[in-house]
């Protein structure tokens, strides 16, 4: 019975690990993904290929603010991992990434529609 | 303790935001009757995240390297009032 448990827990660490590093992977891809996206509109905006406008100037300005919020989670995420947080640590913050990141997908689409509503220069 | 379920939900769910973003940005609605100047800008900016996304593939991930997604810190010019 021990041993079974001893190997139902090698294997759920293993899981964690494994999913760990899959999970830390995907988001750094995502946010570098959306950091780039965004840096981009911040460059066209300031060209005048994104019409300069308070909506355009509001948007881009909250897609800097979001890709912070979640870039800054993550970063408490590999700090507590590099000081050896526990399982429940790392697990609470990798949520709070996860739910930062939630509002990317949004974001970003706001900072696309902006170029269509620009309509071309 | 975190289990094997939660762990792969938070990885599925990572994954979903991911695939979210890089086909918001790709995609181009064929029936929308857009400018070729939007159609280049959309075009740029859908390459430009797909390429970060490959470049980041094998970047090691570690507290510096995080911190250095964040975006811009220039300050936009306002807009003419």
């Amino acid at each position: 019975m021990k041993r079974i448990f001893m190997i139902t827990l090698a294997a759920l660490s293993l899981v964690a690990i494994v999913g760990c590093s899959n999970w830390e992977r995907t988001t750094y891809q995502t946010l570098a993904a959306s950091q780039a996206t965004i840096n981009q509109a911040q460059a066209d905006y300031q060209s005048g290929t994104i019409e300069q406008t308070r909506a355009a100037y509001t948007a881009i300005n909250s897609a800097k603010a979001a890709q912070t919020t979640a870039v800054d989670t993550f970063v408490a995420y590999e700090e507590a991992k590099a000081a050896g947080g526990t399982a429940a640590s790392l697990t609470a913050a990798q949520t709070d990434v996860t739910v930062a990141l939630a509002n990317l997908p949004t974001i970003i689409a706001n900072v696309k529609a902006l170029y269509i509503a620009t309509g071309g220069k | 303790m975190a289990t094997a379920s939660s762990v792969l939900s938070t990885i599925q769910q990572v994954e979903s935001i991911s695939n979210e973003i890089l086909s918001t940005v790709s995609a181009l609605d064929p029936g929308a009757a857009l400018p070729v100047g939007v159609i280049v800008a959309i075009e740029g900016l859908a390459n430009t995240a797909l390429a970060a996304w490959s470049a980041s593939s094998g970047t090691p991930i570690t507290v510096e390297s995080v911190h250095a997604l964040l975006p811009n810190p220039e300050p936009l010019s306002p807009p003419a009032a």
